[in-house]
């Protein structure tokens, strides 16, 4: 973790520039089975602001993300990525156009060191293949020095660069999430989904996990949408919220705007109340 | 953590991959050396021949190893890409007259395009029933090339394969195919290491760890997978072009369902995701073959062929149970434990000196 624990700075909100539209959902649909998870759904992401989605257990909300990254198909609606359509990608390649996520349940690859799980992330920024790799070419080393150069800074970024020899799947849950957040700050996203990034974590690494989400948007310019339920930590960071329930959006609006209202407080906060 | 910490970690961290690298480069040369000096020990043309086959069967388990112990994807019919470069080698050369070296080289890339192909579909599977569909593969070879008989010979085998040459220089001796033989793994071993430790090493095995997580970070897992596949059959065919000049005569026994487990096994023996291991395990399963083929039928009288598959398979099993992360794993734990109760012994001696005399 940091050696100087960054306090938890007092609540400015910079409000979403109306300017550029970086992530655009237009009426998004997915079914299982006869269950409709994600409901003709439509949001708007724009570039820089930290945008929350929230909602009750089964809301749809990593659903949503699942659509956007490609891992699911949609069975309606587009999805719009910095001027591209990103119906029909597959993740991979959408990767590579700049969006990055972390999991709810942390996937990251058990077998490796921490820093070998960062160059990963390194990999839709990089290029020499099996051939290149097979006969040590000078620009494959070259190329694979600049990898590992990257991953250590995103790891510095994170604060665990001291565990980079580790064992990834030797390490506490914690900061295993913060082996999952460096790995998807390699690829050097636009936009970074962020899925119950807090969940598991101690009041401090909350705290911790606060400001570098901060840093990230202000410092690297990054787009962040985040999918929480730790209400203090959303309140406190998010610009805007968007509030699904049954697949459906029921709110959309500023963390003030969505505290008061109505619809949410009966189908969400309510519930927990 | 403050910038002068973490660029001394970073510089222990490329020291301890520098030493690692290094570690990969002293134990091929040691190898390469060993190998090199080792006929000059091994007279016997017998012994010579096993020494060839472990060479053949390192070939076939390297690739087995990217396949299976790095990527993950199971695959129980490796033994018909060896068949394939065996074959083709056998027919461009028998009835075509193609060059030697021409026709290993045809035998590698229509393999390999062959692997690539099956590939497409057969990856749409996963975990077990993607081994089953390799195991159809085998079925799938066996039949073409038993009824085939035109082309392949049938049951008895394609014959007369001539004595392999490159240019004017015609192998003959068992120890000229040692060589050679030996050769080539070694370039398919300094290739398979140089893949693991890289980008792509990397890669596929995030693909085993997470196909969701490599996919996510813009790892091509489709692709990936049938590059790796491709890379496995060339390396197959390229041990059943030299198994074809070797022998002079391919069988379609030398590449049965038999076959493709026992490739399994040596690298399961030797440890899934690891080259060197990939090398220990075929040359202790092909030695443990050897040695219970003479042993048995000394032991049981009138212990024919299947009598040895029983030993070999009780063998198995206890090396799973006791040894589950393989040979290799098992051996070098057991080392470290021996020199760990080595250092306790000495600190003994030291606390209490007249005690030991």
């Amino acid at each position: 973790m940091s050696a100087q624990t960054v306090a938890p700075q007092p609540v400015v909100e910079p409000r979403a520039q109306s300017g550029n539209l970086v992530l655009e959902a237009r009426r998004i649909h997915k079914v299982f089975g006869g269950l409709v998870a994600v409901n003709n759904l439509s949001f708007s992401v724009f570039e820089g602001e930290i945008l929350s989605i929230i909602g009750p257990n089964g809301a749809g909300k990593t659903t949503v993300f699942n659509l956007l990254t490609g891992v699911l198909p949609l069975d309606g609606g587009e999805i719009w990525f910095r001027g591209r359509k990103l119906n029909g990608l597959p993740p991979h390649a959408i990767a590579r156009l700049g969006m990055a996520r972390t999991f709810q349940t942390v996937h990251i690859f058990e077998n490796m060191t921490v820093l070998e799980n960062v160059m990963i992330g390194r990999h839709p920024r990089s290029r020499y293949g099996f051939v290149e790799a097979a006969f040590q070419l000078p620009w494959a080393r070259k190329e694979e020095q600049a990898i590992r150069q990257h991953a250590m800074a995103c790891l510095e970024l994170v604060g665990i660069a001291d565990l980079a020899g580790e064992l990834a799947g030797n390490l506490p849950f914690g900061q295993q999430r913060l082996v999952e957040l460096a790995r998807a700050l390699a690829t050097e996203p636009t936009c970074l989904l962020l899925d119950e990034p807090a969940s598991g974590l101690s009041h401090q690494e909350v705290v911790e996990l606060d400001a570098l989400i901060r840093r990230l948007r202000d410092e690297q310019g990054i787009t962040v949408l985040l999918i929480e339920h730790d209400m203090n930590l959303v309140m406190g960071i998010a610009d805007r919220i968007v509030v699904i329930n049954y697949g459906e959006k029921i709110a959309e609006g500023a963390p003030e705007e969505i505290q008061q209202n109505e619809r949410v407080i009966a189908a969400y906060l309510g519930e927990d109340v | 953590m403050s910038a002068a910490n973490s660029s001394v970690l970073s510089r222990r961290l490329h020291v301890t991959r520098w030493a690692a690298k290094h570690n990969n480069l002293t134990a091929f040369v040691t190898l390469a050396l060993v190998l090199a000096l080792l006929p000059f020990w091994v007279t016997n043309n017998y012994h010579r021949s096993i020494l060839v086959f472990i060479g053949f069967n390192t070939m076939l388990t390297v690739g087995l190893s990217l396949l299976m112990g790095y990527t993950g994807q199971i695959s129980l019919g490796h033994a018909v890409f060896f068949g394939c470069g065996a074959y083709i080698t056998g027919l461009l050369t028998t009835r075509y007259n193609w060059s030697p070296v021409l026709a290993i080289l045809a035998a590698a890339v229509l393999t390999g395009l062959l692997a690539y192909m099956i590939g497409i579909p057969i990856f749409r599977l996963r975990g077990h029933y993607l081994a089953m569909a390799t195991l159809g593969l085998n079925i799938i070879f066996e039949t073409v090339v038993v009824t085939e008989t035109k082309w392949t010979g049938g049951p008895n085998g394609l014959l007369g394969i001539p004595r392999l040459n490159i240019g004017p220089w015609v192998l003959k001796s068992e120890l000229s195919y040692y060589y050679l033989v030996w050769a080539v793994t070694l370039a398919v071993l300094a290739v398979s290491l140089n893949i693991v430790n890289s980008r792509v090493g990397r890669a596929l095995r995030a693909i085993h760890a997470s196909e969701l997580a490599a996919s996510t970070m813009g790892v091509e897992v489709d692709t990936f997978k049938l590059k790796v596949l491709t890379l496995s059959a060339v390396y197959a065919s390229l041990a059943g072009s030299l198994f074809a000049f070797y022998l002079q005569i391919v069988t379609p026994s030398s590449f049965s369902f038999i076959v493709s487990i026992e490739l399994v096994v040596m690298v399961a023996v030797g440890g899934l995701s690891s080259i060197w291991g990939a090398i220990f395990g075929a040359a202790s399963i092909t030695l443990l073959g050897e040695a219970l083929r003479n042993i048995m039928p000394r032991l049981v009288r009138g212990a024919s062929a299947e009598a040895e598959l029983l030993a070999f398979g009780a063998i198995l099993v206890i090396i799973m149970i006791f040894m589950p992360d393989g040979l290799t794993a098992g051996i070098v734990q057991w080392l470290r434990n021996v020199r760990r109760s080595g250092q306790r012994q000495a600190e003994r001696a030291k606390q209490s000196p007249d005690a030991v005399t």
